[in-house]
């Protein structure tokens, strides 16, 4: 075991170089540096500023800044690459604790700084992991003693809805709870008046300020694992052994509690790990909208104002932190079930190095470059950037022929299956609603998204009367500007229409004799007098393809790789997962912030959408080729392949002929469950103001003005919060389809 | 029966649970008080006498970053470092005008160009250390002291001019002239400033930063590790180690949640009954995520004083009654907001012009920027974004500036057909699908930068592209992160138009960098060699006559003359300017509001009624003997 946990541990090493550089080369990409705020300040003159700069060495080039962290995190450094005045105090090679830099921002070493804030998110972590325990394990195994109840049908339902919500709204909502009520504190983790209490009433005040954070923290996880633990509780209750104990005349109790729940517990316990390193990145943004002061805010705003040392000391315990998590879970693993041995397959040395050394190369000849050709970056970005573009384009091609192919495929062989069950027939129904008005946006919206009305800026919905057979709207006037609130005019109404005769092709809309400012709000407007229905419409067509787009390029490039290295096998095999694994150990969060800053300078507004979708999938092409991979090995094993491969088959007609077929039915079921993720991705990619932008609409973007604009909240413009439940609505309904899906594909489990 | 049991103990551990996390709080501990006499030279407080108690909790959306005011910074740090630290002297933002703080009196020579700075007699650090002159001429020492090289040399920089120890904000600050002032110790009470030139706001600037206790620093100084003294760690582990002259010491200070603060013991203001300020006994900021959480939590009576934006303050009046504060309205933001056309004609290193020369052809035509201005909807903005509580900003200064606002400006009301009407004087033309071009015949189009997160940006962003498509111009938007938007205003110049706004206030020779021509925040064209108009000329030369103005009527005429020139000549596009709001808990007395700026600038003179009705209730039984005067 410790021989095991050693090994483990020395894989870190060049895992983390790994990460630390490309994080620190992303960041160093972006435009702007940590001084950009005192530049802009009126009282602090240029000369400082260019003082400050080459004390904090960032007027070196990037390998050098890169190298001087580097030689003071690790334990045996070289005097070559630090300032002359300190190389003269050491030999060229000389040993010291590892040193992780001081912040700027704060003038702390970052170890202190981390000091500082590790315990409220250790403890937010841990809280929230023993709540989706304590919740999740006693509600699985009693949906599953009680299946097909309406208890179980019931937390069936509910698991589905809360992994539905976004979970920045939840927090968003939480607040406001909070706030409104005072039951619970509306952030920090320790009360003003902390210092002032007796210990047992320290100790309650922490748990309370921990409650909401974690309760939003494990809503997700509680659903999950619930549904897992369900399913394996009801695979083992029906398995021999059971039946056994049961013909052996054993209690009902013992043979639940003693065999069934512990051998149903084994998948929770290896998903610990797991989400153990998931709860950092996941609290990253639950601290920030709960106001929680752990280390997700300190990285956060780190990243924003790009301290460096801070941001890499923070992606350096992710790294660690996400190793560890799947070490313990191997561990516990083995504790657990006495039929599992630590081992597992070792990592050929020689190659290893091989490929370590190939990346040190890399990096050697790049910065090499970089130092002869100082434009190299500029280049590297336009060329990714053109190149992203003209990649998008063709995978917008390839996805609408792949879209196609598998929509027959889908009619040919699920739809039936699906419209028998009613779940999956009302989950079909919404989302072909969905998407259907999404397309046809112009004609059903009254207005264009960007049109504005700075006359009726929230402007409730309005009211329609009917009279005559024809359809009046209501029209309403400012009544108290002071508190901003509407009263419709008992006689003014003007006509509207529900299917445009005035030939302008659009459903709905108000008849050309209606005044020049009279306006149809039928889900209101926002902040500039827009029409939230028109824009939610338009919003739905970034919301909704980017799942389709994003799930595209993520199988398609997880079919290839993990299709490819499963063919394969050997020392592509090796390169590809390792390739996955170290993408896997960075902190998806962290990668998708540094990106985003890194790239957006490149492209504009428009563009951003296609930026937005290479992130999404570049980082989560990686689940799927393991998978595939796992899937690909099993078949290549087969004797058909073995038989085409005899034949002297092409790999790539043998992958295209033979295995796809073999994984459509996955790769199906797998697109409909991780849409939803990317779904909410956007939205909250675009919620933090990262993503799509103003004026184009997306329900993300819609819904960071309620979170931006308190007063959203507190006059009640309910309307605004739409986006919101058009979210839900929309994760909800793939959600459920894809586990109708499941269950079709693979009737075993269920 | 195990499991019923079980259930049994879990609920009534539950109960005991919930019991203790709603249980109310303890009592904070008593502050002691009067336990050293007053020094000789106490300040008198003209304020209403209050009694001791209460605690005063303040929400800010930032913590500090350090309590070190050598460290380059942001006004968080600032704002609750200015507690910590009295200057020489203070600003009363009632009477505007400079009023003693440490220095007891000053005197000015003929020639303006000598200060003399007496400090009060018997004053002390919160450690009971005497502040001496030693302290005012080594906070100096600290400003400006040489970066020393190995040999104990100074250490040159690029352009041959020393290096700072402490790059900090004041070293240029207290450059006049081109060269640092001047001071030196008369004797253990007498400080003197020498400025090379004469330089009309030495006044106000020399209250810029507070004296530092040089028997605390001294060693750290010789060292060279100043910058890392008193940072936020210190302030976690040995908080008293932060020596205080200011009206409060830190208490306790926890990484992004809380700063207390307590009574100085050794303050140097009493009130008229001899009692020692603050009245306070604890001072409280609560860190929180944004402003608008701080909002909330004023709203719903967990802090005692806050500013509120004109977007919020509609819901806010809705919870007044119930937790018990009230509203002052403060009249238009001291802070400006505008946009502005890149005009840098400069090339970069490979001859590339920065801004592409059909763009600066536009941008540089004054009459194209007044054309701009006649089309955006600002009324509209007022009316939709805010509701009414905003105004029109017609010039650099805000109006919330009263002493130096100049009213008399050119005005620009919304008109897109005035705005399309000069457009076509100036040789543009419309082409048949509405869209405006040039003399040239190129389509007018430009992309708009601003800096994403706040919503306001985003709204006004977003009108201004309605605006412009009203006139036939097609703007496109672009929202970079702020650091991003700064270096390429700043760095790259690669962009047509950007959006930002600065805050404002105090005396105009603050906003140097903005004005003259030379200045690094000149942001349509910065660092200029020498003035590339004749009215960018003149405002230099109104600068320069301005700082060694002392007569202030005729200081006044030559900044009115200054705002003039820029509402003419229209390098920024300004646009409104919210109104500003403060919120106060009721219960609070001597509150005294100021036309702009904090609310509870005199929080040392603040007391709660609560604490003043119960001393009347139950008056203690003798005086405590060293509160008196003798």
């Amino acid at each position: 075991m410790i021989k095991f946990v050693l090994r483990r541990a020395l894989s870190l090493i060049p895992m983390l170089i790994g990460v630390s550089l490309l994080v620190f080369l992303l960041m160093y990409a972006s435009p702007g540096d940590f001084l950009s705020e005192a530049r802009s300040s009126k009282d602090i003159s240029p000369e400082i500023v260019k003082q400050e700069e080459i004390r904090l060495g960032l007027d070196k080039p990037w390998y050098v800044q890169y190298g001087r962290w580097l030689n003071g995190v690790s334990p045996v450094k070289t005097s070559l690459l630090l300032p002359d005045e300190e190389s003269k105090k050491h030999s060229i090679i000389y040993f010291g604790l590892p040193d992780f830099g001081y912040s700027w921002s704060y003038k702390v070493p970052v170890v202190q700084l981390i000091g500082q804030r590790i315990m409220p998110t250790l403890r937010l972590a841990i809280c929230a992991m023993l709540l989706t325990y304590a919740v999740a394990i006693p509600l699985g195994v009693l949906a599953a003693v009680k299946k097909d109840s309406a208890f179980d049908k019931l937390s069936a339902f509910l698991a589905y809805a809360s992994l539905s919500v976004p979970y920045f709204f939840l927090a968003l909502l939480a607040v406001l709870f909070a706030a409104i009520t005072g039951i619970f504190p509306t952030g920090g983790q320790s009360s003003i008046m902390y210092d002032f209490l007796s210990p047992p009433e320290k100790f309650a005040d922490i748990i309370r300020h921990l409650a909401l954070p974690s309760i939003v923290l494990s809503v997700g996880g509680i659903a999950s694992t619930m549904r897992i633990m369900r399913g394996n509780f009801l695979e083992y209750s029906r398995s021999e052994f059971v039946t056994t104990a049961r013909a052996k005349g054993l209690a009902e109790r013992a043979i639940m509690f003693k065999h069934v729940l512990r051998n149903a517990l084994n998948p929770i316990i290896t998903a610990f790990g797991f989400e153990f390193a998931g709860l950092l990145s996941g609290a990253l943004l639950v601290e920030n909208v709960m106001n929680y002061p752990g280390l997700g805010q300190l990285i956060y705003s780190a990243i924003v104002k790009q301290d460096q040392y801070v941001v890499m000391a923070g992606v350096v315990m992710g790294c660690v932190m996400l190793v560890s998590g799947q070490l313990l879970a191997d561990v516990l693993l083995a504790v657990a079930d006495p039929r599992i041995r630590l081992g597992g397959e070792r990592a050929p040395a020689g190659k290893m190095a091989a490929i370590f050394a190939a990346l040190l190369l890399a990096v050697v000849v790049f910065s090499a470059v970089a130092e002869k050709f100082p434009e190299t970056f500029e280049f590297i970005a336009t060329a990714a950037k053109w190149s992203g573009i003209a990649f998008g384009a063709l995978l917008i091609a390839a996805v609408a022929a792949g879209l196609a192919w598998a929509a027959a495929f889908f009619y040919k062989n699920f739809l039936f299956e699906v419209l028998k069950s009613v779940r999956g027939c009302l989950a079909f129904i919404v989302l072909a609603l969905l998407y259907l008005s999404a397309i046809f946006a112009p004609f059903l919206a009254p207005y264009p998204p960007t049109e504005q009305n700075l006359e009726k800026s929230f402007h409730p919905p309005s009211g329609l009367v009917f009279k005559n057979g024809s359809v009046y709207a209501k029209q309403y006037v400012l009544a108290d500007a002071s508190s901003e609130t509407y009263e419709a005019v008992s006689e003014e109404k003007v006509e509207f229409f529900i299917f445009d005769r005035n030939g302008s092709f659009k459903l709905f809309g108000l008849n050309k004799s209606a005044p020049p400012d009279a306006r149809i709000y039928l889900l209101g407007s926002d902040s500039t007098g827009r029409d939230v229905f028109s824009r939610l419409l338009y919003g739905a067509r970034v919301s909704l393809s980017i799942g389709f787009v994003g799930i595209a390029i993520t199988l398609v490039a997880g079919f290839i790789i993990g299709g490819l290295s499963g063919y394969f096998g050997g020392t592509f095999d090796f390169a590809c997962m390792r390739i996955v694994e170290f993408l896997m150990a960075i902190p998806g969060l962290y990668l998708l912030l540094a990106m985003r800053s890194a790239l957006a300078p490149h492209f504009d507004s428009a563009q951003m959408y296609i930026m937005i979708v290479v992130i999404l999938a570049a980082i989560g092409w990686t689940g799927a080729a393991r998978v595939i991979r796992g899937m690909s090995l099993s078949l290549a094993s087969r004797q058909y392949v073995q038989a085409a491969k005899g034949m002297g088959e092409r790999p790539i007609k043998i992958i295209l002929r033979h295995f796809l077929p073999n994984v459509l039915s996955y790769l199906i079921v797998a697109a409909t469950l991780s849409i939803p993720g990317y779904v909410l991705s956007e939205a909250a990619l675009s919620f933090l103001g990262l993503g799509i932008q103003e004026p184009s609409a997306s329900w993300g973007l819609m819904l960071s003005q309620a979170q931006n604009d308190t007063k959203v909240l507190m006059l009640g413009f309910w309307w605004l919060l739409l986006p919101g439940a058009a979210i839900f609505v929309t994760v909800l309904a793939f959600n459920v389809l894809g586990d109708v899906l499941r269950d079709i594909s693979d009737p075993k489990n269920g | 029966m195990p499991i019923e049991f079980g259930r049994k103990a879990a609920i009534a551990a539950a109960a005991a649970c919930a019991a203790v996390l709603f249980s109310s709080c303890s009592e904070p501990p008593k502050v002691q008080r009067g336990q050293y006499p007053l020094p000789e030279g106490v300040d008198v407080a003209d304020c209403e006498v209050g009694a001791y108690g209460g605690i005063f909790v303040l929400c800010a959306p930032q913590e500090p970053k350090t309590f070190n005011p050598l460290v380059v910074s942001d006004t968080y740090s600032d704002q609750a470092m200015s507690l910590l630290m009295s200057p020489l002297v203070g600003y009363d933002p009632i009477l505007d005008k400079t009023i003693p703080a440490l220095a007891e009196s000053w005197e000015r020579s003929d020639d303006n160009k000598t200060y003399r700075f007496k400090l009060r007699r018997g004053i002390k650090f919160s450690d009971g250390v005497p502040i001496t002159a030693d302290d005012v001429v080594f906070t100096f020492d600290a400003i400006f002291a040489p970066l020393l090289d190995e040999n104990g040399k100074p250490k040159l920089g690029d352009d041959g001019k020393p290096l700072l120890r402490h790059p900090s904000r004041y070293a240029g600050q207290y450059t006049i002239g081109g060269e640092p002032i001047k001071y030196r110790k008369i004797d253990d009470l007498t400080v003197e400033f020498t400025t090379k030139t004469v330089y009309a706001p030495f006044l106000n600037d020399i209250g810029f930063i507070g004296i530092l206790p040089k028997h605390k620093l001294e060693k750290s100084f010789e060292k060279g590790e100043l910058l890392r003294e008193w940072t936020t760690q210190t302030a976690i582990d040995n908080p008293s180690e932060i020596v205080s002259s200011g009206a409060f010491e830190i208490c306790s200070y926890k990484a992004g949640e809380s700063l207390v603060l307590r009574p100085n013991p050794h303050y140097w203001r009493a009130d008229k009954s001899g009692k020692r300020l603050p009245y306070l006994d604890f001072l409280i900021y609560k860190f929180v995520a944004d402003a608008n959480t701080a909002t909330i939590l004023f709203a719903t009576g967990q802090s005692d004083a806050t500013s509120v934006g004109a977007n919020d303050v509609a819901w806010v009046r809705k919870y007044a009654d119930t937790y018990g504060f009230k509203i002052i309205e403060r009249g238009p933001d001291s802070g400006i907001s505008f946009l502005w056309f890149n005009q840098n004609p400069n090339k970069d290193e490979n001859g590339k012009p920065y801004l592409d020369p059909k763009k600066y052809k536009w941008f540089s035509n004054k009459k194209f920027r007044q054309a701009i201005m006649y089309g955006i909807d600002r009324g509209g903005i007022i009316k939709g974004v805010w509701f009414g509580r905003a105004v029109r900003l017609d010039t650099i200064t805000s109006p919330a500036n009263r002493k130096w606002h100049n009213p008399d400006t050119r005005k620009y009301e919304y008109s897109p057909e005035k705005s399309k009407r000069m457009l076509l004087e100036e040789g543009f033309s419309y082409g048949a699908d509405g869209s405006l071009r040039d003399p040239e015949g190129n389509r007018v189009e430009f992309e708009f930068t601003a800096a994403d997160g706040s919503q306001n940006s985003t709204t006004i962003a977003t009108t201004f592209v309605e605006n412009m498509k009203a006139i036939g111009i097609s703007v496109r938007l672009k929202f970079l992160d702020f650091g991003t938007m700064i270096s390429k205003i700043d760095n790259t110049f690669d962009y047509d138009c950007a959006l930002m706004g600065f805050t404002g206030g105090g005396d105009p020779s603050g906003g140097k960098a903005i004005y003259r021509s030379d200045g690094f925040l000149h942001v349509w064209n910065p660092r200029q060699k020498s003035p590339a108009t004749p009215w960018e000329k003149r405002i230099d030369e109104l600068m320069d006559a301005q700082e060694i103005e002392t007569n202030e009527s005729a200081r006044k005429k030559l900044i009115f003359e200054m705002q003039s020139i820029f509402s003419e000549q229209l390098p920024l596009i300004f646009l409104v300017t919210p109104m500003s709001y403060s919120g106060i808990s009721e219960g609070w007395r001597n509150i005294k509001v100021p036309p702009y700026g904090s609310i509870i600038w005199n929080i040392d003179e603040i007391y709660s009624e609560e604490a003043k009705r119960s001393l009347e209730a139950n008056p203690p039984e003798e005086f405590p003997e060293s509160g008196g005067k003798k």
